[in-house]
């Protein structure tokens, strides 16, 4: 399986603009570290997940005792 | 303690009782909280705007109609203070930010509503972690909220300003929020009770989002009793909210002398106990062993999924509030604190198929709570894992490090959680015990939180708002 492309400055610019947020070189660099962490911690969880494991936990109930 | 002192740390319960047997007044309780406001808010800087006239006025009013003897519920005449993001009508509401620094509702939040319609107080709007993104409620716009029992150290956020308040004896109860948190963080770090409910309990219309999927509108207070009657009174559903439940509101202070025998505790050691403060562990081994002693059941239960619940809680905060915030952050970055700022940017890079994944394991992490409750009727864990941060040190959202990383399963799974006191550090800075159970059974939670007051005097303690600025 492909992996995602590495997380540069100029990527995380791009991926700004598209949402219509100006990001400048200091910026993103300042940003990247937590941005990095976020994103592989995330790819750790999807790979912990199986496919029988379903979106939305849907409106919580009472529980009795 | 003079006696100005003890009406200002008077709990709800002593304050009816008192006022319906014409021993003291609700304008005499509101004058000696406006008076400690203007004495020590300058220090403390729980409020961001204090309103004294409206003080006047609630008491004024809350006097005639116990006078008449058509008090509109149990706390009329108590004070109260709400977290500056719940909206108040013709009275600022800032969400402790300078893009909202000049916004004035027209209507109060439901919560707001229902604290005024039953005779509370309103004495003004408290501090905040700006718009309630962060743990410590450093405000760069309105000043950094100060711990009462060390006002070099942070009084923990987002609802830093009430929990301060509460705890100084600038009012007698708060309203707060907590999205990760943002009750119990500062309930434990300022010494007194926050309770998130379930959610769905009580109704966040008109109140600003953090995250909405997320978010939960909860009591501080001085003691269980005292979150218990403000719950009753603010919970209930609400049509104006669609996440609101249809569930019936019990009289959450009925069962709260029930005692512990029956009781079935359970403590999930990991990841709940690892890496903490001596102190703070110290103390919740201590608790753990009062409860058995008292007749209690505690076993130790196991959470298989931990792991990966404080990035997915991360994930669905950053994306959900990065989506709010969207508009501003194009047109009016600058206008945050830079910290906020860069949380929100965060959300930019945060994929649909990461959110996904979030929810997913939200679900995961609901089961694994559901599955649970055939064993224990609630879980007790430490609520921080070390005491108040000093003013300016660095917090992190990592998931190892993170101040609210005991507290995030019980928002992604909209369990209801309490903070109680639970002793202190070497330090003096106040420890905090966390109570979570079944979804809309904060009875069982506040009943649990009450057998531990009633065997300990770490409740009764009183701040000496030392060390800090002068002003």
């Amino acid at each position: 399986m492909d992996s995602a492309p590495p997380l540069t400055v100029e990527r995380m610019i791009a991926l700004a603009a598209v949402r219509g947020v100006a990001l400048d070189d200091a910026r993103a660099e300042a940003l990247r570290p937590a941005v990095a962490s976020l994103l592989s911690r995330l790819e750790q969880l999807s790979n912990s997940l199986s496919p029988e494991d379903p979106i939305s936990p849907g409106p919580l109930e009472p529980r009795r005792t | 303690m003079t006696v100005a002192e003890s009406v200002a740390f008077a709990g709800a319960a002593e304050l009816e009782r008192g006022f319906v047997a014409g021993s003291l007044s609700p304008v005499e309780l509101a004058r000696v909280h406006l008076e400690r406001i203007e004495n020590l808010d300058p220090r403390l800087r729980a409020y961001i705007t204090p309103t004294p006239d409206r003080a006047r006025g609630d008491a004024s009013a809350a006097e005639q109609a116990l006078a008449s003897g058509r008090a509109p519920g149990p706390l009329a005449g108590v004070t109260l203070g709400l977290k500056d993001l719940i909206d108040t009508a013709a009275i600022r509401t800032t969400a402790g930010s300078r893009i909202l620094s000049g916004h004035v509702p027209t209507r109060d939040a439901a919560v707001a509503e229902r604290c005024r319609e039953g005779g509370l107080v309103l004495t003004g709007k408290h501090n905040l972690h700006e718009f309630a993104y962060g743990t410590t409620s450093n405000n760069l716009h309105y000043g950094a909220c100060r711990n009462p029992w060390n006002l070099d150290h942070v009084a923990g956020g987002s609802s830093g300003g009430g929990a301060a308040a509460v705890a100084a004896g600038l009012c007698t109860l708060a309203i707060g929020t907590d999205t990760g948190g943002s009750i119990r963080i500062p309930a434990s770090a300022c010494g007194i009770v926050g309770l998130k409910p379930t959610l769905g309990r009580v109704s966040r219309r008109g109140v600003f989002p953090l995250a909405w999927s997320l978010d939960h509108v909860g009591p501080l207070a001085r003691s269980v009793e005292d979150a218990a009657r403000l719950l009753s009174l603010i919970a209930g559903h609400d049509p104006e909210d669609p996440w609101s439940a249809k569930v019936a509101v019990e009289d959450f202070a009925a069962s709260l002398e029930d005692g512990a025998q029956g009781l079935r505790i359970g403590v999930p050691r990991h990841p709940f106990f690892e890496d903490l403060d001596p102190d703070v562990e110290a103390a919740v081994e201590g608790a753990l062993a009062m409860f058995a002693r008292v007749g209690a059941s505690v076993r130790e239960v196991r959470l298989d999924h931990g792991e990966h619940t404080y990035t997915a809680f991360h994930a669905i905060l950053a994306s959900e509030a990065g989506a709010i915030h969207q508009p501003w952050l194009r047109s009016r970055p600058q206008d945050y604190d830079e910290a906020i700022r860069q949380a929100l940017e965060l959300g930019l890079f945060i994929a649909a198929e990461d959110v996904v994944h979030a929810r997913r394991h939200q679900f995961r992490v609901r089961a694994e709570f559901e599955a649970l409750w055939n064993q224990v009727d609630v879980l007790v864990t430490p609520t921080l894992p070390h005491t108040a941060l000093a003013i300016g040190e660095p917090t992190s959202r990592e998931p190892g490090q993170a101040w609210n990383r005991l507290l995030v399963p019980f928002n992604l799974a909209g369990l209801p959680a309490i903070s109680i006191p639970c002793g202190f550090d070497r330090g003096a800075l106040p420890i905090g015990l966390q109570i979570a159970g079944r979804p809309f059974d904060e009875s069982t939670v506040l009943r649990v939180a009450r057998v531990y007051e009633r065997e300990t005097a770490w409740h009764q303690r009183k701040p000496a708002l030392s060390g800090g600025p002068t002003v």
